[in-house]
């Protein structure tokens, strides 16, 4: 065989089609085992210091001297830097890892195939999580650039660059050699997200980072990227997520399926020119703006299909949804999508972007964004993926209840918070007549609620990162014991001959 | 950096990125994949995890239940 059929044939990732279909399962999800856990565990971890470098800029709003006599002149501590580094330890190291093991997973089981050199995936995720800690870590000590989501110093991106080639391949591999049948729409989500996110994120960093474009363009080029990023890569995945677990959990297919292709389109066609919207009224062509707003308004054509899909499906399957530890997150996120789409396209519009835009409320919608819509139909998805990849069920349902419920109030007493302090204080902003010191007093009890928001939402996942411990744990330690009695065996049959 | 450099950066993987995606309709187009769209519908069920079976259930903790008949890997309910 030459060394290039020899190539092909270590990666080809068809399973052994002699096999009966539910072993060819089993075979798909063992296959991705290990690399599934090292993305899983390391992303909650990522979330987790993420979420606790949040609250700590949250709980300086309110109280700056925080966290007190010993640690107030720590420039590590700022209010500049923990912003930034706790977005990028959310993005790249939560989100990203999230997309890695379900996206891949999703793709898998979806084409029959599986992946085969597991070596690569320990390495590139390896390095994906060394590059992140490389960016987070430089943030800290006041190393990188000021543009939102790119925050991370140029070099960076191509450890991050090189690394998520090495994992992305295998999704594209699993589809090129997917069995024979009709593509389902999971897969044409995760397909596209993982070819639009290179060029965005290359596409972002050389016009941000490696070489910076001149005056407003840079803004420009910012927005564009943070957009694009959310729009083409997290929002996509999570979609394809919530479409793969909703009707399996379910056992009833999705209801108007047959949308499904203009959603997908939809969104391809008009996410890419919404990155203006944050600069509405600002110094840049007002062509440019009216763009993006009606795209903004276009992208609702994506949102109502999805939401019929997935709100008539769970509907009609309403009490089962409530039963199902995946379908309560699943469901969570599908309802954020709708409401926060709504919120955005809403905030487009210039009437409402001149109250909006540069207060509270636009954290508020990013939150929504990614805590409510995209994290919460990733935990719905691992809370499925997790036991079948593992074989083994998840310790305790009472972490698992700990974790919705904290997630879920704590959600919304951060949205609720943001939303309404965003609100009086964009109409106060615009007030000439209030004073700054006044307005910044009267976001007190807004911020306070967030901060308590923000804890339970720490709580929650804590008890996630606790149950997943305790699965992954559990799970290596047989493994590892399984492995030493095939040692031991093997060596007492030698003994024996 | 020069604008005919950034222009060319940016531009030509765009165009070709653009391509792709017509290339992909076009193909699919070809395939027939646009002819019925509820095809795929069924696509996600599977022998092991089929339609009409709900996989999860909180409240039947210790027992399979309906679904007995899978096997140890098809369910996502909890041990205690």
């Amino acid at each position: 065989m030459s060394p290039f059929a020899s190539l092909v044939a270590s990666v080809d990732p068809r399973p052994d089609t002699r096999l009966p279909e539910r072993a060819r399962l089993s075979q798909i999800d063992a296959s991705l085992r290990w690399p599934v856990v090292l993305f899983v565990v390391s992303g909650a971890g990522w979330l987790m210091l993420g979420t606790v470098l949040g609250l700590v800029a949250a709980v300086k709003l309110v109280w700056p001297d925080f966290p007190g006599i010993f640690f107030n002149n720590l420039e590590v501590l700022t209010y500049g830097r923990i912003v930034p580094a706790g977005l990028n330890a959310l993005v790249y190291g939560w989100g990203n890892n999230a997309v890695f093991a379900v996206g891949l997973w999703i793709m898998a089981r979806l084409c029959g195939t599986k992946v085969k050199d597991l070596g690569m995936l320990y390495v590139a995720g390896g390095v994906w999580n060394t590059g992140v800690l490389w960016g987070v870590g430089s943030i800290l000590v006041g190393v990188g650039t000021p543009v939102e989501w790119l925050e991370m110093p140029a070099g960076v991106a191509p450890v991050l660059a090189a690394s998520y080639a090495l994992i992305a391949v295998w999704a594209i591999l699993c589809f090129r050699y997917r069995q024979e049948g009709p593509v389902y729409v999971s897969q044409w989500y995760l397909l596209g997200a993982f070819l639009w996110f290179p060029w965005v994120y290359l596409m972002g960093e050389l016009m941000v980072a490696w070489a910076p474009a001149r005056g407003t363009v840079q803004a420009l080029a910012g927005w564009w990227y943070a957009q694009n990023a959310f729009g083409l890569w997290f929002t996509p995945a999570a979609l394809a997520a919530i479409y793969y677990c909703l009707p399996k959990v379910l056992g009833r297919p999705i209801r108007h399926y047959y949308l499904s292709a203009l959603g997908f389109v939809a969104l391809a066609m008009f996410t890419p020119w919404t990155g203006a919207r944050h600069l509405i009224y600002g110094p840049v062509p007002v062509w440019i703006q009216t763009v993006s707003i009606a795209a903004s308004m276009a992208l609702m054509l994506p949102v109502v299909v999805t939401a019929l899909n997935f709100h008539t499906t769970a509907w009609a399957g309403a009490r089962d949804v409530w039963r199902s530890p995946t379908l309560r997150f699943i469901v969570f996120g599908a309802l954020s999508y709708t409401v926060a789409s709504t919120v955005g396209a809403v905030t487009a519009l210039r009437s409402v972007s001149v109250t909006t835009e540069f207060t509270q409320f636009m954290t508020g919608y990013g939150a929504h964004g990614f805590y409510a819509f995209f994290t919460m139909a990733m935990f719905g998805a691992i809370y499925f993926m997790m036991p079948r990849v593992l074989e083994r069920e998840w310790p305790s349902a009472i972490l698992i209840h700990a974790h919705f419920w904290a997630t879920g109030l704590g959600i919304g007493m951060v949205l609720v918070a943001l939303y309404l302090g965003g609100w009086s204080q964009g109409v106060a902003m615009n007030d000439a007549s209030v004073p700054f010191l006044a307005l910044v007093k009267a976001m007190l009890p807004m911020n306070v609620l967030a901060i308590v928001g923000g804890l339970l939402v720490l709580l929650g996942q804590a008890a996630f990162m606790l149950n997943l411990l305790a699965l992954a744990g559990v799970a290596a330690a047989m493994e590892l014991l399984s492995l030493l009695a095939k040692a031991s065996g093997v060596a007492l049959g030698e003994e024996g001959a | 950096m020069d604008w005919d450099l950034h222009r060319l950066l940016v531009i030509a993987p765009g165009t070709l990125l653009l391509c792709s995606g017509a290339y992909a309709l076009y193909w699919a187009v070809c395939a027939g994949r646009s002819r019925d769209f509820t095809r795929g519908e069924r696509a996600v069920f599977t022998e092991e995890e089929p339609e009409g079976l709900v996989l999860e259930d909180f409240s039947r903790t210790t027992s399979i239940g309906a679904n007995e008949t899978s096997s140890a890997n098809a369910l996502g309910r909890t041990a205690d």
